[in-house]
């Protein structure tokens, strides 16, 4: 027993003495939470970029997460001083990051006029951009099935003249769909109504627009019963897809799912512009970012620098698009007659031009979570929508405060 | 390759453990052996430590003397430990348990004992970082406990009235897992035909994921297309008379939703209980029964003086875990409402403490709130063991 027990530590003393390999310069971790049809894609670019001359003895790892993990794991991995070097992901969770100090602003170090300014907006907070931009979009468009309408609604008008035709017994079970719940498919309304739910960091959500929204939302569901009176996200899906509803309000993300689903009978087109203010909507625009570790190298952060720039130069940018169907960030890509001359990804770049840009400020997770309860309450006719959108300010504005403390 | 890296990853892992469990027996060994003798504590206060250290530099190549301090410390309480506790006895029994405590000291109680250290401190988005430099988070005392108590991490519900609505969720599952598990286990515990299956048959939702049975459920709940709505328009329609008394289709998600909650984990619990039941009923002897049969008893009667207070002995763990599981059961709530973007009608304790956590990173409020719960479920586990020794007693 003695002779094992001195065994083992003198193995363990050894590998005490044994330094821990330093960060290797040209070793580049990356993490990401892509759908894994994206994998292929992302590997292809890294692969491409350490053949390049002068990045001889480059290497890139690429590690997968679900969302919800890689915000657990980056932010452990970060207080454990070992975090990857790049994350691939949305904006939403940026500024989380930047707020706590996990990864570096990055002005000054790219070009980023080159790119859309809604999805450079998208990751800006506090006079800083945070992220360099791969994709563009993440934002609500119409569906439509071409079998019941042949062109998309140019107005709530024609579109609710076209709801008063066919609905009703025996033919449509609703008009339309969309995730009522969702606060996420309010802002398009809320927008067209003149309002927005944030000023810089501060909520404003006690105006007369979000009154408006909400008051449209009673309309759809309770007067005209265009909408179904329960209907998340899978529900409206499914009735889109079963052909039991006509329109649809979704996000790109969608959009091959419903090609494939729907055939010929596949339309997209702009969220009807409200007749009632004359307004476009405006959906919620962002994309996919990278965004870099704090604590990365200078010597490092040149090869990051190089292969952010590779990743999205012109050719990669257009092999995206044809590749993933994901609209480029890079001003010059979203111009290139691939993308231009595709019907879909004209109408979904119109889409974005008439959306402002997610707001990234940390306090927009009490501004969610503040409109979903008390959209939820007025929507169902639980609370008069006047009050719901007092407390939705106050609360918004109590738990922000609250997060400080 | 990816499959030979992978074995490699494990082959090393095992390695790496069956090393670590070999220096724990060892070092466990020496304390046993010479824990009497005069010169071992000062020679375990000066080796021992130093070695961890060593090792300690070896994975973080820092060597800090707070760390150092906290080796001789620790050092200095397991050789008062073997010196005053142990003393030398049951060495096989220890050594055998020894990885296993120092295995469950890691995974429970170093987070246990984190988890109190936050509740006392100030972590939250704005101090993380500082923490991670400067190791620092501001002392605030019992700061987060008071917050806990005033304040709520939902909009329109108190702290106090969350917790009424979670006991009332908790009681009211477990009383109707137990009454359903029970019927269900004294029909089962009959000589019927294809037992067996029904059994199977019964087991179902509880074999199954959660997740899956749950957002199944879900679906049967919709307003227009569930199969509960559907039910019951059918029945307004055959029957206009229970359409006047207001039965018909209800939008459950938006109107009911705790309901809809309790209705769905009432069946995915009643399983559990009905198996653990039927177990404590399988093992009842059938002489007890004949006796009372010769005696003339009724069927209740034998239900009330045989059957109950011979499962008591199998029920009582169950009720408690079922409690435990119940007042702590996110799942069901979070796969019901929160994902259908739902108001918060239908949250509990947990649910909150979860939004509190993840939605608004307050993590040493969360912390306070935490210790919180687990003090609630501690003295309603305490309460039910006693009131089974208690009855134990009695008899």
């Amino acid at each position: 027993m003695e002779k094992i027990f001195l065994l083992t530590v003198l193995l363990a003393a050894t590998a005490a003495c044994v330094r821990p390999p330093a960060d290797d310069p040209k070793h580049i971790v990356v993490w990401e939470q892509e759908d894994a049809q994206v994998a292929p894609y992302i590997d292809s670019v890294f692969r491409a970029f350490e053949k390049l001359p002068g990045n001889e003895g480059v290497t890139i790892t690429r590690t997968h997460y679900q969302t919800e993990d890689l915000r657990q794991q980056f932010q452990a991995a970060s207080l454990a001083g070992v975090p990857p070097d790049l994350l691939l992901g949305p904006s939403d969770t940026a500024g989380l990051y930047a707020i706590s100090g996990f990864i570096i602003p990055l002005d000054g170090m790219f070009d980023f006029s080159k790119f859309n300014k809604q999805v450079v907006d998208a990751i800006s907070l506090d006079g800083h951009i945070w992220g360099v931009p791969v994709s563009n979009g993440n934002h609500l468009l119409l569906f439509y099935n071409k079998k019941f309408i042949k062109d998309a609604p140019k107005s709530t008008g024609d579109l609710f003249s076209f709801c008063d035709k066919n609905s009703g017994e025996d033919k449509l079970e609703s008009c339309m769909a969309f995730d009522s719940g969702e606060p996420f498919w309010l802002m398009p309304w809320l927008g067209a109504f003149g309002g927005w739910p944030i000023d810089g960091r501060k909520p404003t959500l006690d105006t007369q627009a979000m009154r408006d929204a909400l008051n449209f939302y009673l309309y759809l569901k309770y007067d005209k019963k265009y909408i179904p009176m329960e209907c998340d996200y899978n529900c409206m899906d499914s009735l889109f897809k079963e052909n039991k509803t006509a329109f649809i309000i979704n996000g790109d993300w969608a959009i091959s799912g419903y090609q494939k689903q729907l055939g010929r009978n596949f339309g997209i087109g702009l969220i009807p512009k409200l007749s009632q203010t004359g307004r476009w909507p405006t959906p919620m625009v962002s994309g996919k970012y990278f965004t870099v570790s704090a604590g990365v190298g200078p010597e490092k952060m040149e090869i990051i620098k190089r292969l952010l720039n590779f990743y999205t130069d012109y050719d990669n940018q257009v092999r995206q698009y044809k590749e993933l169907t994901r609209l480029p960030a890079l001003k010059a890509a979203a111009a290139a007659p691939e993308i231009t001359s595709d019907p879909v990804a004209r109408v979904s770049m119109e889409e974005i031009r008439k959306g402002r840009p997610m707001p990234m400020a940390t306090e927009m997770r009490a501004i969610w979570d503040s409109a979903r309860n008390y959209m939820g309450l007025a929507t169902t006719r639980k609370m008069d929508v006047d009050t719901a959108v007092r407390r939705m300010q106050a609360n918004a504005v109590k738990k922000i405060q609250e997060m400080d403390r | 390759m990816d499959i030979l890296r992978s074995v490699y990853q494990v082959a090393g892992f095992i390695v790496l453990i069956s090393l670590g469990v070999a220096v724990l027996e060892g070092y466990f060994y020496y304390h046993f052996k010479y824990y009497a003798r005069s010169w071992f504590f000062p020679a375990a206060l000066t080796v021992f430590p130093l070695l961890a250290l060593a090792g300690y530099y070896g994975v973080t190549w820092e060597h800090p003397l707070r760390v150092w301090a906290y080796f001789v410390a620790a050092e200095a309480l397991v050789c008062a430990a073997f010196r005053n506790i142990v003393k030398g006895r049951n060495t096989l029994p220890y050594l055998l348990l020894a990885p296993a405590f120092v295995g469950l000291a890691l995974l429970l109680v170093y987070p246990f004992m984190f988890e109190v250290y936050l509740s006392f401190h100030d972590l939250k988005l704005t101090t993380i970082m500082m923490w991670k430099n400067t190791g620092h988070i501001p002392f605030v005392g019992l700061r987060q406990y008071w917050n806990v108590f005033t304040t709520s991490p939902l909009s329109e519900v108190s702290f106090w009235a969350l917790v009424g609505r979670t006991l009332v969720w908790t009681f009211s599952n477990v009383f109707f897992h137990v009454l359903g598990g029970f019927a269900l286990a004294l029909l089962l515990n009959n000589s019927i035909r294809f037992k067996g299956v029904y059994r199977t048959l019964l087991v179902i939702p509880w074999a199954m994921p959660q997740v899956v049975a749950v957002l199944a459920m879900r679906g049967e709940f919709h307003a227009t297309n569930g199969f509960v709505n559907i039910v019951l328009g059918r029945i307004a329609a055959a029957f206009p008379f229970l359409a006047h008394l207001g039965v018909g289709p209800v939008q459950w998600l938006s109107d009911y939703p705790l309901l809809t909650c309790t209705i769905i984990n009432v069946w995915l619990g009643i399983p559990f209980m009905m198996v653990v039941i039927l177990g404590g009923l399988q093992s009842i002897s059938s002489s007890y029964y004949d006796a009372a049969d010769i005696d003339g008893a009724s069927y209740f009667q034998k239900l009330r003086y045989i059957t109950v207070p011979l499962i008591r002995p199998v029920l009582m763990p169950a009720l408690t875990l079922g409690t435990v599981w119940t007042f702590n059961n996110i799942n069901v709530i979070y796969l019901v409402t929160g994902q259908a973007g739902g108001t918060e009608q239908a949250d509990i304790l947990v649910s909150a403490l979860y939004k509190a956590a993840f939605t608004y990173n307050r993590y040493s409020y969360s912390a306070a709130f935490a210790i919180v719960v687990f003090a609630m479920l501690f003295f309603i586990s305490v309460f039910y063991l006693h009131g089974f020794d208690a009855a134990k007693d009695e008899r």
